[in-house]
């Protein structure tokens, strides 16, 4: 994990500008499934695995998530200046159009054919976030950990905050260490059986 | 708007941006609690209106509070919220993401990492499951269904399920 093998990189800081402006500017109600597809299925920056790994930290840490996940990116290949051209990629046109968006808002919104349309990407929106859960799933280390554990984490995260409307802070500290004890715990034996290998 | 109020409105919501932890949207309540109740700077239905513009633009859904400055005082309210919102806790993400790097070849680092995705990808569940909810229809809870199954399987355009489902949505099916 620690031995960095890019497949391919960006080449200078304004591709990592269009690139980024691309993927905030085609996602609509989900960001995280346009970046998924654009820096590991086709730029092949990242493997499932890298990709899962920084998306998980800008979860976790406070914040707008996918700007906390653009500016770890852009650290990892072009340093601070790469952290703040992939956030200003993020933010920069999206925001030009918002905000010409809440200009013209008066006058869009008494119109119902655009609310038909809203309520209908809004239903795209919600099944890409889970279409990107599901594929995530490919990213989670089970030659490590297994599946049993994985799997029983994902149902209790789901129950705590889907069924019984917990707050995501219980969720994370109810199931997180018991995670990272399994992680850990696995990860030991792993490497211990690879080294006992050699 | 005087100084006070200003500093008032940026400190809260630097403080905020440190309280979303999975998102911007978690700490919405709090912001409305703010900016409605608290410092009537923008109605309920303005508030509303810029959590929908949000929903309806592309790019982060953070981009909502760039409204909120928009509604208080134009564009430099704008800008100064869009600040506030994103810059401290971004300084703090930037560090903390260094120092993970730096120690990767820790063993409590990488169980950190190996440990915390399944619950990740459960907070994505989750999420998709609550927004569920606000949905009703046999035919729109099958559109979810296969736009989830084609994310999965598929490499199909994503802006063209988004067409897609804005047609479906004009045309009164979901």
């Amino acid at each position: 994990m620690s031995s960095k093998f890019f497949a391919s990189k960006p080449h200078n800081l304004s591709e990592l500008f269009y690139v980024f402006s691309l993927i905030a500017l085609q996602g609509f109600g989900g960001v995280i499934t346009v970046m998924q597809r654009m820096l590991v299925d086709q730029r092949k920056w990242f493997s499932q695995t890298e990709f899962l790994e920084m998306f998980t930290l800008s979860q976790i840490l406070p914040g707008p998530n996918v700007c906390n996940l653009a500016l770890m990116i852009g650290d990892r290949f072009f340093g601070a200046k790469g952290a703040v051209v992939a956030l200003s990629g993020m933010l920069i046109l999206p925001s030009v159009v918002i905000l010409i968006l809440a200009s013209s808002y008066e006058q869009v919104a008494v119109d119902s054919p655009l609310l038909g349309a809203i309520k209908g990407m809004s239903v795209v929106a919600v099944g890409m976030t889970l279409g990107t859960g599901l594929r995530l799933l490919s990213g989670i280390q089970t030659a490590i950990v297994g599946r049993l554990v994985p799997i029983l984490v994902i149902a209790s995260v789901v129950y705590m905050i889907g069924y019984l409307r917990l707050s995501i802070v219980w969720a994370v500290l109810g199931c997180g260490p018991f995670s990272y004890l399994w992680a850990r715990h696995a990860l030991q034996s792993y490497q211990d059986k690879k080294r006992s290998r050699l | 708007m005087s100084l006070v109020v200003w500093m008032t409105l940026l400190a809260n919501f630097a403080f905020l941006s440190f309280l979303a932890i999975g998102g911007v949207m978690a700490v919405a309540p709090d912001m409305h609690r703010l900016v409605v109740d608290g410092l009537s700077l923008v109605s309920n239905q303005e508030f509303l209106a810029a959590v929908t513009l949000g929903k309806l633009s592309p790019g982060p859904n953070a981009l909502f509070v760039a409204v909120l400055g928009y509604q208080i005082s134009g564009f430099s309210g704008a800008l100064l919220i869009m600040f506030a919102m994103i810059v401290p806790s971004a300084i703090f993400a930037f560090y903390v993401s260094r120092w993970r790097h730096r120690n990767s070849h820790r063993l409590s680092v990488q169980s950190f990492a190996i440990g915390s995705s399944p619950v990740v990808v459960g907070l994505l569940f989750s999420t998709a499951l609550i927004l569920m909810k606000g949905f009703s229809g046999i035919s729109t809870l099958i559109c979810l269904m296969l736009v989830a199954l084609i994310v999965w399987k598929t490499r199909l355009h994503l802006l063209l399920l988004m067409a897609i489902g804005a047609l479906l949505g004009v045309a009164g099916f979901v």
